[in-house]
């Protein structure tokens, strides 16, 4: 990863942070909002594969924590694996803008977006916050998830070609990620 | 060549979690040092998409429901009336109970000082109950000084810069507070259970007069966290399970938690 794309990625967090505070926290549904910081390490994770969507998950969690009353640092770790996981799938050429149906890409953020704040919950229960396991945790998944596979594309088109390596194009996926 | 890239792949995971897990070892120093920078880079951006999408949120909620805001100014103006008569003829029970209280050494809200402030943003984590104020160190604002405001108790500060504070809602998992209710001084303790849920109460006898509707107030005998007789919440549902040794009671939050954007805070530290 270039200094440029690590730049890049912050610039993309704190993006994120003032869409966060100026609209989904607005729009609240039983006390809770969506939760878009899962959003960068889906996208990155998808458009450019599994270091660039840990470096995303990293920056764009520690960006997220610095607003956030909660453990810092909680939303760097899963982003992380959130990234990794994603990660894997984009390099193998699943829900690629050019080369995938249309619907691959916001499923596959859907599930992250559900998933993501599940296992948030579960390490602030580990670390000792176990009231995090609590009964609104439903609905926030489901937020998350939505918000996730509503903005997936978008966060991809604009962010892809700005982090994906270049190293990384070169191969048997190069055609794919060609149509970014 | 494939197990030797999946090799890299799993170091390349463990150095980035290595990184996170440093950032939540080190945690509090690196969020107040980074904090204040992020949000002075974040805050003009936040002002001019606010300022562009507020009018527009708002004109349309106007426009669509006109009817419903002219009604609510008119129960608003009722509202306004009765309580100032309440006020006025509370007048007398207040000094009473001030004096009663005093006796025992329990502070009283009517006479603590307060400091007003503006709310900036509101329960910005799904996970915790919280907002953050304009008001900090600066202003005399300290952890563990309640805040009031929207009719009732809204929480107690937690967290404080010398400009600003965090404070977590009543509602909150992780708050417990002693209230008191009825003619006779029954006392409890009532528990969050998170952002827009209603309060849990615990230690109440299966037996005790318990009433729906009823106000419940802060105690100030819980280890003087808060001082007595700010109002809670009220008593919205009362339950008892077969041989269950105590009511299970559920109450709803008095202020208004979804539209604070002005509170108070007291001026009191707990213990004191």
């Amino acid at each position: 990863m270039s200094p440029s794309r690590w730049a890049w990625l912050v610039v993309a967090g704190l993006a994120i942070v003032v869409v966060q505070l100026t609209v989904a926290d607005e729009l609240s549904i039983a006390g809770v909002h969506a939760e878009l910081v899962w959003v960068l390490p889906v996208a990155v994770g998808l458009a450019a594969g599994t270091k660039a969507g840990m470096a995303a998950g990293l920056v764009g969690g520690a960006v997220a924590d610095l607003f956030l009353p909660t453990p810092f640092g909680l939303s760097a770790i899963v982003g992380v694996l959130v990234g990794f996981f994603v990660g894997r799938l984009g390099e193998e050429g699943i829900g690629d803008l050019g080369g995938s149906a249309f619907w691959v890409a916001p499923s596959i953020a859907f599930g992250g977006g559900l998933l993501a704040p599940l296992l948030y919950a579960v390490c602030a229960a580990v670390i000792g916050h176990g009231s995090f396991l609590s009964a609104t945790l439903g609905i926030v998944c489901g937020l998350d998830a939505v918000a996730c596979a509503v903005l997936v594309r978008p966060v991809m088109r604009v962010l892809g070609p700005l982090v994906v390596d270049d190293s990384a194009r070169a191969g048997p996926l190069e055609p794919v990620r060609g149509a970014l | 060549m494939a197990p030797q890239r999946g090799r890299r792949r799993l170091l390349t995971l463990a150095g980035f979690l290595l990184a996170a897990f440093t950032l939540l070892a080190i945690g509090g120093p690196l969020r107040s040092a980074g904090s204040g920078l992020a949000r002075a880079i974040v805050s003009p951006f936040v002002d001019v998409v606010r300022g562009i999408t507020k009018p527009v949120g708002e004109t349309f909620a106007g426009a669509f429901n006109y009817a419903n805001v002219v009604a609510q100014n008119h129960q608003l103006e009722r509202e306004l009336g009765r309580l100032e008569l309440k006020q006025r003829s509370a007048g007398f029970e207040q000094t009473r109970l001030r004096d009663l209280l005093a006796l025992d050494g329990i502070p009283f809200l009517g006479t603590l000082p307060i400091v007003v402030a503006q709310t900036n943003y509101q329960n910005l984590s799904d996970f915790t109950a919280t907002i953050e104020i304009d008001k900090g160190s600066s202003s005399g604002v300290l952890d563990g000084m309640p805040v009031v405001g929207a009719g009732g108790l809204v929480g107690i500060v937690t967290a404080t810069t010398s400009g600003g504070a965090t404070v977590t809602l009543l509602t909150d998992a992780s708050q417990s507070i002693g209230v008191t209710f009825g003619s006779a001084g029954y006392q409890a303790v009532v528990h969050g259970q998170g952002a827009g849920q209603p309060l849990d109460e615990d230690f109440v006898a299966p037996g005790t007069p318990v009433h729906k509707g009823e106000t419940m107030y802060t105690s100030g005998l819980q280890g003087g966290l808060f001082p007595a007789g700010i109002p809670v919440g009220r008593i919205a549902v009362t339950h008892i399970h077969r041989g269950a040794t105590e009511v299970s009671i559920s109450v709803t939050p008095l202020a208004n938690l979804n539209e604070l954007d002005y509170v108070e805070v007291v001026l009191w530290e707990p213990g004191s």
